[in-house]
């Protein structure tokens, strides 16, 4: 039980610490697209997101170093799996616009980071499958 | 042929919370062994061994069991004085002819799934353990 409670709290706080960067990404996207800044201002509006993205891939590793190596090896198996599900997707992409160029309002490769996570998650859930 | 690990533990009369908070390790790590769907590192087959006063290869890993693990066992004695497991047993050397020729295996048990084969000439240093009259030059 208190393993479980452990567990869960680690879960939630690296949910809790990914929607942080998740907002911060927001309102700067947002502050970006509705009111002209400075330069020197939108870059660092622009680059807001990256400290909280840090402190979360951080925060990530700290806790898959405390976790056990079941739980490490299930977590480095979802990072190969989103890892080449990301490259495949990018190729692609790359292969499709040698014949028609995107859209960038269709697609942008700043959305790539959104596939990813959710190949992420695709890797962790079979993952646990395996090993469950 | 499956991990005696289940077996062990419920001579013990121990749950899988138990064990697996006696070695450091999640409960799941410990159905998941069981189970078969999980081989363990080296350090926690030790682990294991230890907490049950068994050398780490008579568990009966299904996978690495052999080999890799005997003679892990052996460099672990000497790292560590105090340490009273089985003496690891010599890995063995078989000579074999057949239909494609001679070739050489090297194995610890019969039924070892790391039995691993040298093809028809003996690695340099298994030829010292050869029986004289299969040494090859």
């Amino acid at each position: 039980m208190n393993q479980k409670s452990s567990e869960l709290r680690r879960e939630l706080s690296i949910g809790l610490i990914g929607g942080v960067w998740v907002l911060v990404y927001f309102i700067s996207s947002l502050l970006l697209d509705k009111y002209k800044f400075a330069s020197w201002l939108g870059v660092i509006l622009a680059l807001l997101p990256l400290p909280a993205f840090l402190f979360w891939v951080y925060y990530v590793f700290r806790q898959i170093q405390g976790m056990d190596e079941m739980k490490q090896r299930i977590y480095l198996e979802a990072g190969s799996i989103a890892f080449v599900l990301t490259v495949v997707l990018v190729f692609a992409l790359g292969f499709f616009e040698r014949f028609a160029v995107l859209s960038p309002d269709a697609w942008s490769y700043g959305d790539l980071w959104m596939w990813l996570a959710m190949f992420l998650f695709i890797g962790l859930a079979l993952s646990w499958r395996r090993y469950r | 042929m499956k991990n005696r690990l289940r077996v062990l533990r419920a001579e013990r009369t121990w749950t899988q919370a138990e064990l697996a908070g006696r070695v450091g390790v999640s409960r799941q790590t410990i159905n998941a062994i069981e189970t078969g769907k999980y081989e363990p590192s080296l350090g926690l087959a030790f682990k294991l061994a230890h907490l049950f006063g068994l050398a780490v290869g008579s568990l009966n890993w299904r996978r690495r069991c052999c080999r890799r693990w005997i003679r892990a066992e052996g460099a672990f004695q000497s790292s560590d004085g105090e340490t009273t497991t089985r003496k690891s047993e010599p890995t063995r050397l078989l000579y074999r002819s057949g239909k494609r020729g001679a070739r050489y295996y090297e194995y610890c048990s019969t039924s070892c799934p790391a039995k691993r084969s040298f093809g028809t000439r003996a690695p340099a240093r298994a030829r010292s353990r050869l029986p004289p009259a299969l040494s090859v030059g």
